[in-house]
């Protein structure tokens, strides 16, 4: 008997733990507190939060990766076989070395088995060049992969962000933005911190992949980012994650200083006319213009996009009950979780506690100040213009399109200077078209850093 | 730990070194024409949402939608209500002159209150 119980505890995963897990452990208990007790965009840092957790457990049957074809990383050649046809492995097990054909790349790559199984086949021959992702050996197991390693594809094959952004156009009214087009430039304008982001990121080391990553948390958009982080830099995926949907939150801390500092108290004081109404009509035109317009210019942001303004038109055209509630409530709610737990489960240690991620945490309030002082300024300068209605600047900041809670602290700034001054319908024109200037400098990264 | 190299030729625009860490003004240059990208894109939207507007207005077809219903008579209730609500908010002496029914169709404010209630981490 005593040998049963000596044999069960040999499986337990109390030996799996390790230091980093541990640390991860309090970060993980910090965030929870944060979205729990402090409301910091509770709906995906708890997810997010709680898919740390399991990352930075010794899991069995959540993370792994399932025996099958074990591909070359990059172009090179096979050098030698370390296991033979038949020979069972363990995970982490020395399968080959490769040596790049690339010359700026030195000395020997180890490939080891990223799951137990049996080798059932040797796929290339060593000295023979093999390309990047040819299969060069094949592993045999009947155990699947975890649970996480299935549903990580839907952020590995970015299919969550453009589906919750379907859920974002469902849920989001473009009537203020319509009735008045030219805030779509404030939106624009607020993305200035994307970029003023990208290039500080770059002077701190930050590759071109890994700054746009980084810049793109000013576009205070969770989808957006985790889009072009996975495309970029996927390593840095849950640092900036964990910094967009934190500073999301902060918004009303990190804004209003920065708009007080750059209006005068006479341009907080500007009223502007009432929207007009605007009818269906006009909305659903609208989302077919910019799916086409924005698809047409930067095709690389084509699946956010198009699905934000499906999700839209699906809200406008009043003949989709159905879809549009599915849209607004199951579809975003379900794809919120799972997107936020696959998040989470990319926090392992290693990746997370790196000075990286302090210098990610520093640049992300960069990027949202500089993001809010563009849509301000942006608004200025429209003031300036001989034509045009003036536009009181403190809905510039709104362009920082964290929906709608950039656009409660342009009311409640403008409130601040004059108390029936009501600015909120006003500020949800930049705050929406944030969404799609975020997107669209998105596309212009993708298009020109993906290398492949 | 640097990203090994790809396989596959970089792209032509920020051409430098592997690590892809390109000289500050090609940077900046760089970040300039994103940022007239995003405008470029934002403007052209504009300016077709702007001439749409003006064409449906023009064609006739006012962009509000005509409220069909005429307003019935005020029920009294309704009235009392309002001016429960009005003397609430307002806390100074004050006269409730007229009331008129709301023909924006948008609801704005409701909606607005409707998004506050039904914010994520507040269902009880």
């Amino acid at each position: 008997m005593l040998d049963n119980l000596l044999n069960f505890f040999r499986l337990t995963a109390f030996a799996g733990v390790t230091w980093q897990m541990a640390v991860m452990w309090v970060v993980v208990v910090v965030l929870l507190y944060l979205a729990v007790y402090k409301g910091f965009e509770p709906l995906l840092l708890v997810p997010i939060a709680f898919g740390a957790l399991i990352a930075n457990l010794p899991t069995r049957g959540v993370v792994n990766e399932p025996a099958g074809p074990v591909v070359a990383p990059f172009d090179g050649t096979v050098l030698r076989w370390q296991v033979q046809v038949g020979q069972t492995v363990d995970e982490g097990d020395l399968l080959a070395t490769l040596r790049a054909t690339d010359p700026r790349v030195t000395g020997e790559r180890e490939i080891r088995a990223a799951a137990h199984g049996r080798v059932i086949a040797l796929d290339a021959t060593p000295g023979q060049p093999v390309l990047a992702g040819q299969p060069v050996l094949t592993l045999y197991s009947n155990e699947p992969g975890g649970l996480y390693y299935y549903l990580y594809r839907g952020i590995q094959w970015e299919l969550f962000p453009p589906l919750i952004f379907l859920g974002v156009g469902a849920l989001t009214d473009f009537g203020p933005l319509i009735a008045r087009p030219i805030t779509l430039l404030l939106g624009g304008a607020a993305q200035l911190g994307v970029c003023l982001t990208f290039l500080g990121a770059s002077l701190l080391g930050f590759n071109n992949g890994e700054a746009a990553s980084i810049g793109i948390i000013g576009g205070a958009d969770g989808p957006t980012s985790i889009f072009t982080c996975t495309k970029l830099a996927p390593h840095l995926l849950s640092a900036v994650a964990v910094a967009a949907y934190s500073y999301m939150s902060l918004v009303p801390l990190i804004q209003p200083p920065i708009m007080r500092a750059l209006t005068t108290p006479q341009e907080r004081l500007i009223r502007m006319k009432s929207l007009r109404p605007v009818s269906r009509l006009e909305k659903m035109l609208f989302a077919l213009l910019v799916t086409v317009l924005c698809i047409l210019l930067v095709p690389a942001a084509s699946a956010l996009i198009a699905m934000l303004m499906l999700g839209n038109f699906l809200r406008e055209c009043g003949v989709t009950e159905r879809l549009l509630k599915a849209s607004q409530n199951e579809i975003i709610n379900a794809v919120t979780n799972f997107l936020g737990t696959c998040v989470g489960i990319t926090m392992t240690g290693d990746t997370f506690l790196r000075a990286d991620t302090l210098k990610i945490l520093g640049l992300g309030v960069v990027a949202f100040g500089f993001s809010t002082a563009g849509g301000v300024l942006m608004a200025k300068l429209m003031n300036h213009l001989p034509f045009g209605e003036k536009i009181n600047p403190l809905i510039g900041s709104a362009g920082v399109s964290a929906v709608p809670m950039a656009a409660r602290v342009s009311q409640v700034e403008g409130q601040r200077a004059d108390p029936d001054n009501y600015l909120l319908m006003h500020a949800m024109g930049p705050n929406v078209a944030g969404v799609i200037g975020t997107a669209v400098i998105a596309g212009y990264y993708i298009a020109t850093l993906a290398g492949h | 730990m640097a990203p090994l190299p790809l396989a596959s030729a970089l792209p032509p625009v920020l051409a430098a070194e592997a690590a892809g860490r390109p000289p500050f003004l090609e940077n900046l240059s760089y970040q300039f024409a994103g940022m007239a990208v995003v405008l470029l894109a934002l403007g052209m939207i504009c300016t077709a949402v702007a001439l749409l507007g003006r064409m449906l207005q023009a064609a006739g077809r006012r962009p509000a939608p005509a409220p069909t219903a005429a307003p019935a008579a005020l029920d009294e209730r309704v009235v009392a209500a309002i001016a429960a609500a009005v003397a609430h908010v307002v806390r100074q002496p004050h006269r409730v002159v007229a009331v008129r029914p709301d023909t924006d169709v948008q609801h704005a404010w409701s909606a607005e209150g409707r998004r506050a209630i039904y914010q994520s981490h507040k269902v009880r």
